[in-house]
Formats: structure tokens, sequence, C-alpha cells
């Protein structure tokens, strides 16, 4: 039994009258490497990041634990790899491990066939970190391929959540399914800081942390009232932290307190989609607006 | 002591409102300089972060002016045109004003004057034959205008521009051609929701990657702007673009500053159009 389908033409489970998940984005410092590479031989500032094994992980599981949710990890395999039993216990304690690629590599960068050995290995290393293939993909870093998403289902994944343009997910043409996230939906933006090298770029102030609770739950009451699906995007190293833990735990309290949101793992809400919500996207959603753009480029008049 | 500066005496507006309000957007959706350099077609994320705009922002944007009963005018590049062609008409349809903002969002200050009259020239046939208007308004999009521009845009029937920062009122372009200046309905950054709002990677906007502000606090800003203007009798128009400003849980940024302009009494409410037709029948233009 289902809801009607809300204004966004979407049905969601039984009561439901919109989606949401925790996720959470363990790079333990490879998203931060890839952007400045000399940061792996500065022991001060690369431990900004490394912070998260040592801290934040435990501490966001706590807080999951303490409200009873279950969450999806974003993990690139090497870091599965370099922290096996970390993630082991993540797992074990009900969270679904995702991929995040193999080592922060960038793929349109990559031939076909190297992304493929990528996608599969990491694929493999997540499978060992926690006795479940992963079904769902985040772009690590750079631009998507073309013709990205049949690779990626070649691969062994049924959705991805890596772009923007809608906020319902939508599927592409190979029927991978785009669970679609938002950059104000994440701690990174608001929170990262190091200052040499500078992260971010112009050094700006910490985002106040009443600020950002009373921005995430404005986004989210909108989300509930137009029926769409929220993707909290939150890092170990900067949300994981004694002095912020409290904005995460008031956040799901927050969407908890609401009854008829759906509060699911990403993996859940892709395989409510797949099964209840399939579809080719509108002639003028972004995706094929995209390819028509893409023709254009090819073919100019 | 008496001020050097008496207070000059504020515009006449219709009907003796207080002010002037011009609600704009700038539907700029996926164009701009990664759709000029080419990159775009290798960026798909930063592609859909700027379709969000015309394909979910937007109806949200409308269904929100509608229930405060507000027209706006929308400044679109006519690619967002020629792809969303459906959401455009609805634009028109419920009453709000269309305006020309380049083709792919060009920097006309790098354009020459021929390669200028070819996106207006582009531009004017798209709107024509795609929403059958011809545009009266014009928003220079990515910086800056060359010198001919102004001239230039009177020989498409362009009757005004809201491009310039410079005053708080409206005002007259020079004599171009032996024919009137466009009437100018200047903007200004701080009603621009790029200023504290917009936040995008790879490409990096604010290139220095500066923090999203607090929504609650971006709306006490704009509604201070707004209260400015009233009590000084100005002429205001807005810069805002709904891939930045309609997203979900900022439409309330919006909801609290068009509760606020409705409760003030005597506000003109008017697309750009009326406001430069008001200007051209009250004011000497400049010599």
């Amino acid at each position: 039994m289902s809801n009607a389908p809300s204004d966004l033409g979407i049905v969601w489970p039984a009561g439901k009258r919109a989606a949401a998940i925790i996720s959470v984005i363990f790079d333990d410092g490879r998203d931060a490497v890839a952007r400045a590479s000399d940061l792996a031989e500065r022991a001060k500032s690369h431990s900004v990041w490394l912070y998260g094994a040592r801290r934040g992980v435990e501490r966001l599981c706590r807080t999951f634990d303490d409200t009873r949710i279950r969450t999806s990890w974003f993990v690139p395999g090497l870091v599965a790899e370099t922290h096996g039993p970390l993630l082991r216990a993540v797992a074990a304690a009900g969270h679904e491990l995702e991929s995040h690629g193999w080592g922060f590599e960038r793929y349109d960068a990559l031939t076909r066939a190297d992304a493929l050995a990528l996608l599969e290995r990491s694929r493999q290393a997540l499978e060992e970190a926690s006795d479940r293939a992963p079904a769902g993909f985040r772009l690590p870093i750079g631009g998507w391929p073309d013709g990205f998403d049949h690779l990626l289902k070649e691969a062994g994944f049924d959705w991805s959540a890596s772009l923007n343009g809608d906020d319902v997910p939508y599927l592409h043409p190979s029927s991978l399914l785009e669970i679609p996230v938002h950059l104000e939906l994440e701690d990174r933006p608001y929170f990262q800081f190091n200052f040499t090298p500078p992260f971010p770029k112009g050094l700006g102030r910490i985002a106040s942390y009443d600020g950002v609770l009373s921005n995430w739950i404005a986004e989210f009451d909108a989300y509930r009232q137009f029926g769409a699906c929220f993707v909290l995007q939150l890092r170990p190293e900067m949300t994981g932290t004694p002095g912020r833990i409290g904005l995460v735990e008031a956040m799901i309290r927050h969407i908890q307190s609401c009854s008829d949101v759906w509060l699911a793992t990403a993996d859940e809400v892709a395989n409510w989609h797949i099964a209840n919500n399939a579809g080719a996207p509108e002639p003028d959603h972004p995706l094929n607006v995209f390819a028509a753009y893409r023709r254009e480029v090819r073919d100019p008049e | 002591m008496t001020t050097p500066f008496p207070r000059s005496p504020k515009p006449s507006w219709p009907n003796g409102s207080q002010c002037a309000v011009a609600l704009a957007f700038d539907l700029d959706g996926p164009t701009g300089d990664a759709m000029l350099d080419g990159s775009l077609s290798r960026n798909l994320r930063y592609f859909t972060e700027g379709a969000y705009g015309p394909w979910r922002a937007l109806p949200r944007l409308l269904d929100l002016l509608k229930a405060h009963a507000l027209k706006a005018t929308f400044f679109v590049p006519t690619w967002v045109v020629l792809h969303w062609t459906g959401r455009c008409e609805r634009i028109l349809k419920e009453g709000h004003e269309l305006a020309y903002h380049g083709h792919r969002h060009e920097v006309f200050k790098d354009c020459t004057l021929e390669e200028q009259r070819e996106i207006m020239g582009r531009s004017r046939d798209i709107f024509s034959a795609r929403l059958g208007v011809t545009p009266l308004g014009f928003r220079t999009p990515s910086g800056d205008w060359s010198d001919e521009t102004a001239a230039m845009l009177t020989e498409f029937g362009v009757i005004y521009s809201s491009s310039m920062r410079g005053d708080d009122r409206p005002y007259f372009h020079p004599r171009a051609n032996d024919k009137r200046g466009l009437v100018e309905i200047p903007a200004r950054w701080d009603i621009d929701d790029y200023t504290s709002l917009a936040y995008f990677e790879e490409p990096d906007f604010p290139t220095g990657l500066d923090r999203i502000s607090d929504y609650r606090l971006v709306e006490q800003n704009w509604r201070q702007e707004f209260r400015g203007y009233y009590r000084d009798g100005l002429g205001w128009t807005t810069i805002f673009h709904p891939k930045v400003v309609a997203k979900p849980g900022r439409l309330r940024i919006l909801e609290g500053l068009f509760q606020d302009i409705n409760e003030h009494p005597n506000v003109w409410i008017a697309q750009g159009a009326e406001i430069a037709h008001w200007w051209i029948a009250e004011n000497e233009e400049a010599s």
C-alpha cells in the first residue's frame, strides 16, 4: 500500500509524504590530498582530516545508535582497506557501505577499462569490509564521463548519488537511479577549515553552528512540504566533533519528530524508487537537456 | 549647523505611491561562463546545478509569486527559452514580463559590437518565434557591457536596462543615434542572492569558497533593503536567480520578503517596462 503521488509525481511508502537520508562521506583525507598533493607530508594539516577515523566515526556512530537510525556511508575502496576493522564495526551497527570510488581518481581522466577495473575493485574492498556488496556510488571528484551510468551498471551498481538537477530521484538512460544531492546539505562547505594549504581557498570564516542547523531545518521542512528526498551529507572529521555533534543530533531528532517523513538508507530509497516510480524523465528534465546540449556542441548549427 | 546635503526630492510614482518595487529574476539555468568556454559539456554535475533553476526551482517560485499576487520581470538567456519553452510560456501566462539577458549569458564587454548585435538579433528571433513576444528590457549578463552597448540596444526596440549599480532611482542613459537613451533601473549587489547564498564547486563560486549565509540573516538584510527604499521613496529592484534563491528551504526567505512588501501600504509593485514607461512620461531625458 502506498500514498497517492505527491506534487512531484512521486509515490512514497504508506503514510509518508517525503523521504530523508542521512549519509556519511568517509574519505580519510583522500579528498583533501586530491586537491592539495603536499598535504600528506604536512602532519599537522593532514591530521585535520585524519581526525575522522580517530574520533569522528565512532562519535557519529554513537549518535546514530542513540537515535536508532541506519545511515549510508560513501567510502573509497582504499579507505576500506586501510580501516577494515573500523568499517566492519560501522557495518555491524547496521549502516550500509557504498562506494566512493577507489582512491579519489578522476573518472573523466581514465579509460573505460581502467575505470571499470577501479569500480570493481572498490566494490570488492567494500564487500570484504561489510559482507554486503555495495549498490550505490558517489562520484569522488572531476566530471561525469559520457555514458558513465552504463559503466556503473556494468560494474554492478544500481544507483548513484552524485548529480544535482532535481530533488527527487530520477533514472539515467541505462536505468541507473540517481539520488540527487545538494551542496547546502553537506557539512563541508560550512565547516571545512585549514590554514596551509588553505581550505577553503579564501579562508572564509567558519559558519555559525546555529545558523547551519537553522538552514538545514529550513531545507528539510521544505522538502517535507514538497514531498522531496532530503539527503544530508556528513563527514566524520567535520561534524563528528564534540562541539558539532549536538547539531547532528538536533537535526536527526527534528527529522524523527516528523512521522510523515520516511527516514531510510539511500539503498532503501533507491529500491523503493526502482520498484514504484520507475519511468524515463520528461523531455525537459536536466538529463535530457544535457543530452541535447551535447548534441549541439558536437554538431553546431 | 545645517547639512550641506539637503534630501533630494523623491521621484514621483503613480497615484502618489511611496516607492516602486520591480521584483526581478535572472533565469540563467546552465548558461554562463562554463557554457561559453565549452567546459560545461564535460561537467554534467555542474550542468544539473544550473538546470535545476528552470526545471525545478522556477515552478515553485511562480507558485509563490501567485500566492502573494506579485508580478515580476524575468531576464532569460534565450538558450533557456529554446530548451525550456514550456516553462517560459508559464512565466508569460501568469502575467510576468520577459526580458533580454543574452543568448548564453555572454559577457558583452568581451564581444565586438557586431557580436553583440548578433546575440541580440538571435534572442529577438527566439523570443518572437517561441513565445510571440518582443522584450523591452535588458539586463547585462556576466560582468560589464561595452561603451556601445546602450546605444546598440535601442536598435532592437529596448527601452530600458537594469544593469547598473550606481544609483537607487531610475535615470536616463545619454541620447543615442538621435534617439532617447535607455531608462536605467539600477540594481545593487546588496540584493543579489549570489552575494550571500550561491555556492558552487568546480568551477568554484565564490572563488574563495566562502560560506553560505544563515538564511534568517539574509532575510533580515533583504527586508532592511526594501524598507530603506520604501522609507526614502526610491526605485527598488532585485537580482535573484531561481537556481539559488528558489531552492526548497530558501523560498521561505522570499516568502518573508514578499509578506513584508505586501504589508507596507502604497507600494507600486511594477514590472521593469511599466517603470520605464512611467519614467519616460514623467521625466526630462538626459541632455
